[in-house]
C-alpha cells in the first residue's frame, strides 16, 4: 500500500522487519529486495507521490518547487558556492534526473578494494547486480530519433575532431524526446524507481508511506529500537501526525547529505568519518550560439557523451534546460536579457563534470539545525573543470558555433577557436565559475574500519548491529560517472546479504 | 500561471521589486509583453510562496538593500532612481568583483526569471513552443 498525507487520518505506528528512511535510487531498490523475500518493509518519504498526470501539469519551474529540495537550491558552501539540487519525492533523486546510466567504472571497484578494503565488490561480484538493475530500468541506449539537435550538434563536432563520444544509455521505454527529464517525465518513458522498484515493492506487501519524514531516531544498548517523525501537509508543510515505527532493523536511505545529517542530528556518531568525504562531480555548463536553430528543448537532455578524457576524469554530457530555467543564468539583465530570449532557439549547451580526486566536502547539522554543506574544490580539480572547458569550447566551434560562453566571470564570450587560449593564458579564479554539481556521494564510505569508514563492505553501521546505510553515501570515491545505477546495484547486493543473515541482523537476543 | 494576489511581498515590498523587474527585464525591446496580464512582480511573489520563513527573510532582506544601499553610495533610494541609473546600479550588483555580491544578486534575478519566463504569454511572446520529437 502506499500512503499520502491524504489517505491518513490519526498518528502511524507501525513494526516492520525493516524501515527505510528513503525511498530514491537506493531505498526504492532496497525495499524491493528486502519485501520481496517476505520481510515486511515500511518506507518512510518525506517528498510526496507524483504521477505523470500531476508532472505533466508542471511547469518546469513549478517543478523545481514541487519535486525539488529548497527549489533546487541547496548549496554545498566554499570558496565558490556550488549549487547542489536534490529530489524529494517519492522516487527521490531518480524522479527528476537525466536518466545517464553508467556501470561502476571497473577502476574505480578496483580502487575500492585496494585502498578502503571494500570485500567482494569486484566487476565480476557486481556484475550480476549490474544486470538486475538494468534489467529493472530498462537500460537502453539513446535513439537518434529522440536525441534533439543539442545531442547532434555537439556529437558532430567531436566526430569532426576525433573525439571518442556516442549515445549515451538511460533508463527509459518508449522516449518522446519532449526534453523535461529533469523535471518529471510527463510519459513515464524515464524509468525513475517509482515506476519500478517501488511499485514491486508494493506488490510484495511493503508500505510506502510519501509526505512522511524520518526526524528522531532511538538507540538503545547498540541497537535502533524506535523512528519518530511528522506527516506532513503537502500543501502548507505543516505537521498532520506523528509517526512511529518500532522497526527490527533500519536502513537509511535518505541520500548522501540527508543521511549523514539525521545521523549527526541524533547524535548517532558511527564513525569521525560520518559526513565527511563528500564528493559531488563539480561542473559546468557551457553555452553556443549557431546560426542554425538548434530548439534544445525539444529531444533528450542528457543524449549524448564525449568520454575522450574521461581517463583524467573530465566526462562531457549533454544537458539542456527550457528557457524559464536557462535564461535566468545565461542572460545579463536588462535589454540583452530579451534578445538572448528571442535567440534561445539558437543555442546549444553541454555540461563537462569532473570526478573529484583531491577535493572534498562535508555535511554537518548547520547552526538552524538543517544541513550544513562545505566544499573544498582543490586546485588540481579545478584545472581539469577548465579544461574540459576548453574542449567543450572547441567541439562547439567544430560544430559551427559562432559564440562559445565559457561560464566564467571576467571571460568574454570566445568569437573564435583563438579566444579559447585565454583559459591558459589569464588567471582563472575559482571564484570566477558558475558551477553546479548533481551527484553527491561519499558521507558514509564503506570499508572494514571504523576508524576510516562509516559502514562495511555492505552497507551495514560499524557498532550498531541493526543499522544499514543504502544510497550515495557509502562510495569511497567519486565515480566519475553518473552513479544511480551504481547506487541500485549496491543496494540489491546489500539487501540480498540483509536477506541471506536475516536471522542475525534481525532477532535480537 | 494565473496568479491574482500578493502572497509574501506588502506594498512596499511590491514597488520595490517592481523597479528591480522592470530594470532586469525592461518594458519594450525585442519583445514585450501587456503589463495588464503580465505582472513579474506577481509571479515572483507566487512563485516563491512555498519557501520557508527563514528563506523568505533572507530575500526580503536583500530586495531592502537593493534598496537602501545607494543611499550611502548615491544620496538616492533605489526606487526613486531612473531607468538608466537603476540598470547602471543593478549591474553592478550583477558584475561585482565580490561574488558573494553578485551570487545573492543572483538568487533574486534568478527567482524573477524563472517565474517570468514561465508565464504562458511570456512563452508565446518568445515563440517558445515546446513539442515532443515523436508525437502520441
Ligand atoms: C538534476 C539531476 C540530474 C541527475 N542526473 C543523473 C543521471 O542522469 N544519471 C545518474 O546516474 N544520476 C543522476 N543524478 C543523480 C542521481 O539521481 C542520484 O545520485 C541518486 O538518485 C541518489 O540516490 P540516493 O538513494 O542516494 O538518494 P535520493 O535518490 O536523493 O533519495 C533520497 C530520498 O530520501 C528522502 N529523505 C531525505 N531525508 C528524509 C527523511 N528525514 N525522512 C524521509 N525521507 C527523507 C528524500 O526526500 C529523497 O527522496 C542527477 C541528479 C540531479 C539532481
Ligand atoms: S525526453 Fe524522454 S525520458 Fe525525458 S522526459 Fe521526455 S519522454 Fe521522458
Amino acid at each position: 500500500m502506499l500512503f499520502t498525507y491524504n489517505d491518513i487520518t490519526k498518528d502511524v505506528v507501525e513494526r516492520p522487519d525493516v524501515c527505510i528512511i528513503g525511498s530514491g535510487a537506493g531505498g526504492a531498490a532496497m525495499a524491493d529486495v528486502l519485501s520481496g523475500a517476505g520481510l515486511d518493509v515500511v518506507v518512510l518519504e518525506e517528498g510526496g507521490y507524483y504521477t505523470k498526470d500531476r508532472y505533466s501539469t508542471y511547469k518546469p519551474a513549478v517543478a523545481m518547487k514541487i519535486l525539488y529540495r529548497d527549489y533546487g537550491g541547496t548549496i554545498a558552501f566554499g570558496k565558490n558556492p556550488i549549487m547542489l539540487p536534490l529530489g524529494k519525492a517519492v522516487g527521490g533523486t531518480t524522479v527528476i534526473n537525466s536518466g545517464t546510466c553508467f556501470r561502476t567504472p571497473d577502476s574505480i571497484l578496483k580502487d575500492w578494494a585496494e585502498r578502503y578494503g571494500v570485500e567482494n565488490a569486484s566487476s565480476k561480484d557486481m556484475e550480476p547486480y549490474f544486470k538486475q538493475v538494468e534489467k529493472k530500468i530498462n537500460v537502453t541506449q539513446v535513439s537518434p530519433q529522440v536525441l534533439g539537435k543539442n545531442g547532434l550538434v555537439f556529437k558532430r563536432g567531436a566526430d569532426a575532431l576525433g573525439m571518442s563520444n556516442g549515445m549515451l544509455m538511460h533508463n527509459m521505454i518508449n522516449c518522446h524526446g519532449c526534453g523535461r527529464c529533469a523535471f518529471g517525465c510527463p510519459h513515464d518513458a524515464k524509468q525513475a524507481v517509482h515506476l519500478n522498484f517501488i511499485p514491486s515493492a508494493l506488490e510484495h506487501g511493503a508500505r510506502v508511506y510519501a509526505n512522511a519524514r524520518a526526524e528522531n531516531i532511538t538507540v538503545e544498548a547498540g541497537r535502533v529500537t524506535r523512528i519518530q517523525g511528522s506527516i506532513i501537509n503537502e500543501q502548507t508543510g505543516n505537521k498532520l501526525f506523528g509517526l512511529n515505527v518500532f522497526p527490527k532493523l533500519l536502513v537509511v536511505s535518505a541520500g548522501a547529505i540527508y543521511t549523514p545529517y539525521i545521523l549527526e542530528k541524533n547524535n548517532i556518531n558511527l564513525s569521525p568519518e560520518l559526513g565527511r568525504n563528500l564528493t559531488i562531480h563539480p561542473a559546468v555548463r557551457i553555452t553556443a550560439m549557431f546560426d542554425e536553430i538548434i530548439e534544445g528543448y525539444k529531444g533528450v537532455p542528457q543524449g549524448s557523451y564525449v568520454d575522450a578524457y574521461a581517463s583524467e576524469g573530465i566526462m562531457l554530457e549533454g544537458i539542456f534546460v527550457p528557457p524559464e530555467i536557462g535564461l535566468p543564468i545565461l542572460a545579463p539583465i536588462g535589454k540583452k536579457n530579451k534578445e538572448i530570449a528571442m535567440a534561445y532557439d539558437h543555442l546549444a549547451a553541454f555540461g563537462v563534470m569532473v570526478s573529484d580526486k583531491n577535493s572534498y566536502g562535508r555535511v554537518k547539522v548547520g547552526i538552524d539545525k538543517r544541513p550544513f554543506i562545505t566544499y573544498h574544490f582543490d586546485p588540481y580539480d579545478f584545472k581539469k573543470l577548465v579544461k574540459g572547458i576548453a574542449i567543450a569550447s572547441e567541439i562547439f566551434f567544430a560544430a559551427g558555433a559562432k559564440t562559445v560562453n565559457p561560464s566564467i566571470y571576467g571571460i568574454r564570450e570566445f568569437t573564435s577557436p583563438d579566444d579559447i587560449a585565454q583559459l591558459f593564458t589569464k588567471k582563472v579564479p575559482l571564484t570566477s565559475v558558475e558551477m553546479m554539481a548533481f551527484h553527491p556521494l561519499g558521507t558514509a564510505r564503506m570499508g572494514e574500519t571504523k576508524d576510516h569508514s562509516v559502514v562495511n563492505s555492505y552497507g551495514k553501521a560499524h557498532g550498531l548491529d541493526n543499522l544499514f546505510i543504502s544510497d550515495g553515501s557509502i562510495f569511497p570515491s567519486s565515480l566519475g560517472v553518473n552513479p544511480q545505477v551504481t547506487i541500485m546495484s549496491f543496494a540489491i547486493r546489500n539487501a540480498q546479504y540483509i536477506v541471506e543473515n536475516k536471522k542475525a541482523l534481525l532477532n535480537h537476543g | 500561471m494565473a496568479v491574482k494576489e500578493l502572497k509574501v511581498f506588502d506594498q512596499k515590498l511590491y514597488t520595490i521589486v517592481h523597479a528591480i523587474t522592470d530594470t532586469i527585464i525592461p518594458p519594450g525591446g525585442a519583445f514585450d509583453v501587456d503589463p495588464k496580464v503580465v505582472d513579474p512582480v506577481l509571479l515572483f511573489d507566487n512563485y516563491i510562496d512555498n519557501m520557508s520563513r527563514l528563506q523568505l527573510k533572507a530575500i526580503k532582506a536583500v530586495i531592502y538593500t537593493i534598496e537602501y544601499a545607494p543611499l550611502v553610495t548615491r544620496l538616492k533610494r533605489f526606487t526613486k532612481m531612473s531607468p538608466e541609473q537603476r540598470l547602471k546600479y543593478l549591474q553592478g550588483w550583477e558584475n561585482s568583483r565580490i561574488f558573494t555580491k553578485r551570487n545573492i544578486f543572483l538568487l533574486i534575478k534568478m527567482l524573477a526569471l524563472m517565474a517570468f519566463y514561465s508565464d504562458d504569454a511570456v512563452a508565446e511572446a518568445i515563440h517558445y513552443h515546446p513539442e515532443c520529437l515523436i508525437k502520441d
